[in-house]
């Protein structure tokens, strides 16, 4: 899976994202997503950045839909996600609860909370 | 809709610096569009605002690093791209070697053509405000006499100076040997109207024109006769003449006012002491002045000098008074050679860069499928770009460096072969320009031959189209073809060039001179005055000389004439034929007046139409004065009846008339005869005769000891020549000989260039219509209509493009025009075979692929697909 198989964080809630989005998730939908769902201001590069990280990595691939006068002619660049990307999430989702496995997180810090 | 306020620009601006690869400003549209959702209908949008830089001051560290990154990236395969570039020219041997002996031909050639183009031409001279510096009289029928020089430089008040030359020759002795040199006597100003210095001591001052003991010499004898002695300055010289002392030495850029002069002595200030040499001169035009305004004032100056002497001026003469820049005066006739060759050198190396435009063409075709498979798998269309970029920099470095090395192997035979008058022909070097040139054009045809293949991007397939081989793109085939046509057309404008220039070179050849060029050998000994004081003398000299070469075994016919064909000089005289009156407005008609000693007709092989030749006994003291007359001064003077017993008055007497001779090319081979009047030795003795020696092929005596024999009357009388009558004669062909040359090269690899395109456009077409041709001729269609229909196909092509370069040819001829003698510039034969040759190599170079074609078997075909 390439020299950077490992999924990060960030990507991990980026490419949720763009799952939830079903093909229809274009940059600011996807940011607006992840600021929703993770309660905290997120910068629309920092979301470019990872989706064109992923599209190298080729977990995602994005299009440009018709420029839109809304958006002073600007397009809109939409991402859908790929097998390699969906293989990246379930990896990373079984080593984390692999982890998870016999946690208890009540009894983890030693007097309790 | 309207767009609505809009975010802080700056802030904008610092995003779309920062776009990535392939977002096409969807990230600044996004945040447009979200920017007006955070406008606060109440508030107003300074929140908006705010929101707008936090996202843009979080995302710039983000999108910068991995702007960086994909950069990074970027680079790292560089150098893999080469890498594969290398692998894959050396996978293609033909290919690449094919395209690179085209490159490195053609560029070597233009750079070779352009280095002396540079040198040449493109320098500037190296004078003060060379385009300020003109020469009265360019035309070598007028000359200042010794004593009006000074009336004359004082008269023409539109030149700010006048400086004036005579040419002379100087014999440097020592106790071992002696050297001949040939320089000019020169106003003590010369230098100083140049704005010239020289590279070592000084210049002429006032003091050595009245003194005649300074000398300058040039580099080149500096180096070769004293050893680049730096001490040089203030040595005493012996001359033939007496001592000199060197004053200063010019540098090795000094243009001189002709190619071979090598000295330069002081022209004395007193007119008396100048002797009858004929001055030259230029001058710098005064601020504001015109060369219109030089040539009124000389009409009127000149005329004037002249009268002070007692001649007076003809209209003829008023309108042969004209000014020429000094720089046109040097380069005149060379500038149209040396930009004919480099406008032809330049159309090659652009039919190079469509022909491997077209080979590349062709491998795109062919690797269609390793790109397509490449961009399925993910391949950048950007980086595929790239590499195939990186194919043809390798290609075309390689050629350019190869084509460079060349250029500078072949200077010593590209120089030897350009006319040693050539000025500044020893500057060239691979300077600077010349390097830059060679890039510029190498980086060109890179341009050329990159940018045509795009053209046919558009019908490129994406997906490799399997079993869909049997179809080629029609877009790149129409494109194949068009390269085909031009190629076509390049190669015809080349070769009609070429062909212009070689039949005006065999006209030139043809050309009868008037006398025979074979079996003759040519010397001209320059006795000195204080030796040679009187004509006496002179006369006792000569006769020596003669008996002396006579005396050679193998020597037939030995004569002098004071101004041989073809040999710079001339000696003009008007005259009044016996019976008819003197004009009303006392112009007469002019003839140029040849003084000629023993047997000079028979020497030369000039044949005498009527009469008789000049004999021994017309130089006797006493004897009557007679002459002899070429057909022209007889059709002139005397129109319809024979000239001969008839007399002729002359400003100095009356000659009567001998003989008639054969009409004598006198001044080059392309200019006809002017009327010409021979009178013997006796009559004027000349100081310097060009001595001509006619012998028996195989026993010809060798020129050294022609040279022995002339030195054995008197060793200290310096020589010039021998030269062979025929080396004369060719140095009159100046840069001809190397422009049609070259010209020829040049054609020669249009046809060849133009032949590959045509047959690998063919070749192709076949390829691909391998399938479809074996089905017809399965199903029984005849071989040779198949084979005809793909010849008919490439030769459309082919033709158009014929039609085409016969219809530039026919408008860029006309440049050629100054190089032609005796050809018209459209002429017939060279237009119709010119594009009939190329169209019969174009049928052949599509007959062999296309016949080879139907020769496949069909069953075989059918199975491979």
């Amino acid at each position: 899976m390439g020299r950077k198989g490992f999924l990060g964080a960030f990507e991990e809630l980026v490419l949720l994202a763009v799952i939830r989005a079903k093909g229809a998730g274009y940059g600011m939908t996807i940011r607006r997503e992840i600021e929703e769902r993770a309660g905290r201001e997120v910068a629309i590069g920092a979301v470019y950045a990872t989706l064109d990280r992923m599209e190298d990595k080729g977990w995602v691939v994005s299009r440009l839909g018709d420029p839109d006068p809304d958006r002073r002619g600007r397009a809109r660049r939409y991402f859908e996600i790929r097998p390699a990307g969906v293989q990246a999430l379930e990896s990373a989702r079984r080593s984390r609860d692999g982890l998870w496995d016999g946690v208890d997180l009540d009894s983890a810090v030693e007097g309790g909370l | 809709m309207s767009p609505g306020p809009k975010p802080p620009r700056w802030a904008r601006a610092l995003l779309e610096r920062l776009q990535l690869d392939g977002d096409d400003g969807a990230l600044v549209g996004d945040l447009d569009e979200e920017y007006r959702r955070h406008i606060h209908p109440e508030r107003g949008r300074w929140r908006a605002d705010l929101w707008y830089l936090r996202q843009v001051v979080g995302s710039a560290p983000a999108l910068a690093g991995r702007v960086l990154a994909t950069w990074l990236d970027g680079t790292r395969g560089v150098g893999g791209d080469v890498r594969v570039a290398v692998r894959v020219l050396r996978r293609r041997p033909g290919f690449t070697l094919s395209t690179l002996g085209t490159l490195t031909l053609t560029l070597g050639v233009a750079t070779s053509v352009f280095s002396v183009v540079h040198a040449v031409l493109l320098r500037p001279l190296p004078f003060e405000e060379p385009e300020r510096l003109v020469r009265p009289l360019p035309d070598e029928l007028f000359y200042l006499g010794g004593q009006d020089l000074e009336p004359f430089a004082e008269g023409m008040t539109t030149l700010e100076s006048f400086a004036a030359w005579g040419r002379t020759l100087a014999l440097f002795v020592t106790d071992e040997d002696a050297e001949e040199v040939r320089g000019a006597r020169v106003t003590w100003n010369h230098f100083e109207v140049l704005g010239t210095a020289p590279y070592l001591g000084r210049s002429f001052g006032r003091d050595d024109a009245l003194a005649d003991e300074a000398i300058m010499i040039s580099h080149g004898l500096w180096t070769r006769r004293f050893g680049a002695d730096p001490d040089v300055v203030g040595r005493s010289v012996r001359l033939s003449d007496g001592t000199a002392t060197v004053i200063g030495v010019l540098g090795p850029d000094h243009v001189p006012m002709e190619y071979d002069w090598e000295v330069w002595r002081p022209l004395p200030a007193d007119p008396e002491a100048r002797g009858g040499n004929a001055l030259a001169g230029y001058g710098r035009i005064a601020v504001g002045r015109s060369t219109d305004d030089v040539t009124a004032e000389l009409r009127r100056v000149l005329p004037a000098v002249w009268a002070e002497g007692g001649y007076e001026a003809t209209d003829e003469d008023r309108a042969g008074m004209t000014v020429e820049t000094l720089t046109t005066w040097l380069l005149g006739d060379v500038r149209v050679s040396l930009r004919t060759l480099f406008g032809a050198a330049l159309l090659v190396v652009l039919l190079a860069c469509v022909n491997v435009s077209n080979l590349v063409l062709a491998q795109i075709h062919e690797r269609e499928r390793e790109f397509a498979v490449r961009a399925a798998l993910g391949g950048r269309r950007l980086r595929l770009a790239r590499q195939r970029l990186i194919e043809l920099l390798l290609l075309c470095g390689v050629g350019g460096v190869l084509a460079f090395g060349a250029a500078r192997a072949s200077f010593g035979t590209l120089t030897s072969a350009l006319p040693a008058d050539l000025p500044r022909l020893g500057a060239v070097s691979m300077s600077t320009p010349v390097v830059v040139f060679a890039v510029v054009v190498t980086l060109g045809s890179v341009l050329v031959i990159g940018v045509v293949p795009t053209f046919a991007r558009g019908d490129r397939a994406g997906v490799p189209t399997g079993a869909g081989k049997t179809t080629g793109s029609l877009a790149s085939r129409r494109l194949r073809s068009a390269l085909v046509s031009i190629q076509m057309a390049l190669a015809v404008v080349l070769v009609v060039g070429a062909g212009l220039m070689v039949r005006s070179l065999t006209s030139l050849r043809t050309v009868d001179p008037g006398f025979d060029v074979e079996g003759v050998q040519t010397v001209r000994p320059a006795p000195s005055t204080s030796s040679y004081p009187d004509e006496a003398a002179l006369t006792a000299y000569y006769d020596e000389v003669f008996r002396s070469l006579e005396r050679l075994p193998g020597v037939q016919t030995v004569g002098g004439i004071q101004f041989l064909p073809m040999t710079p000089g001339g000696w003009w005289g008007s005259y009044r034929p016996e019976g008819r009156p003197v004009d009303a407005d006392g112009e007469g008609l002019t003839t140029a007046r040849r003084i000629v000693s023993g047997s000079y007709f028979e020497a030369m092989g000039v044949d005498v139409v009527a009469g008789r030749a000049l004999e021994a006994a017309d130089d006797a003291a006493g004897a009557e004065p007679v002459v002899v007359v070429n057909q022209t001064f007889g059709a002139e003077a005397f129109p319809g009846t024979d000239p001969v017993g008839r007399t002729v008055e002359m400003n100095d007497g009356v000659v009567r008339i001998v003989g008639v001779v054969a009409d004598v090319r006198q001044s080059d081979l392309r200019t006809t005869a002017h009327p010409e009047m021979y009178m013997p030795y006796g009559a004027r003795a000349w100081r310097r005769m060009h001595i001509v020696v006619r012998s028996e092929g195989a026993s010809a005596p060798t020129s050294s000891l022609i040279a022995d024999a002339v030195r054995s009357v008197d060793p200290s009388v310096p020589l010039l020549g021998p030269r062979t009558l025929r080396e004369v004669v060719g140095g009159t062909f100046g840069a001809t000989p190397l422009v049609t040359g070259l010209l020829t090269l040049f054609g020669a690899v249009g046809l060849l260039l133009g032949a590959v395109g045509v047959y690998g456009v063919t070749t192709q077409a076949v390829a691909e219509r391998r399938r479809e041709i074996g089905i017809r001729i399965a199903l029984g269609a005849e071989s040779r209509r198949v084979a005809s229909r793909t010849i008919a196909l490439s030769m459309r092509s082919a033709v158009v493009g014929v039609a085409v370069g016969w219809l530039v040819a026919v408008t860029a001829s006309r440049l050629l025009e100054g190089l032609l003698f005796g050809v018209d510039p459209l002429d017939v034969g060279t237009f119709l075979l010119a594009p009939a040759g190329l169209a019969f190599v174009a049928l052949v170079a599509s007959a062999v692929p296309a016949v080879r074609a139907t020769r496949v078997d069909p069953v075989r075909t059918l199975r491979e697909e």
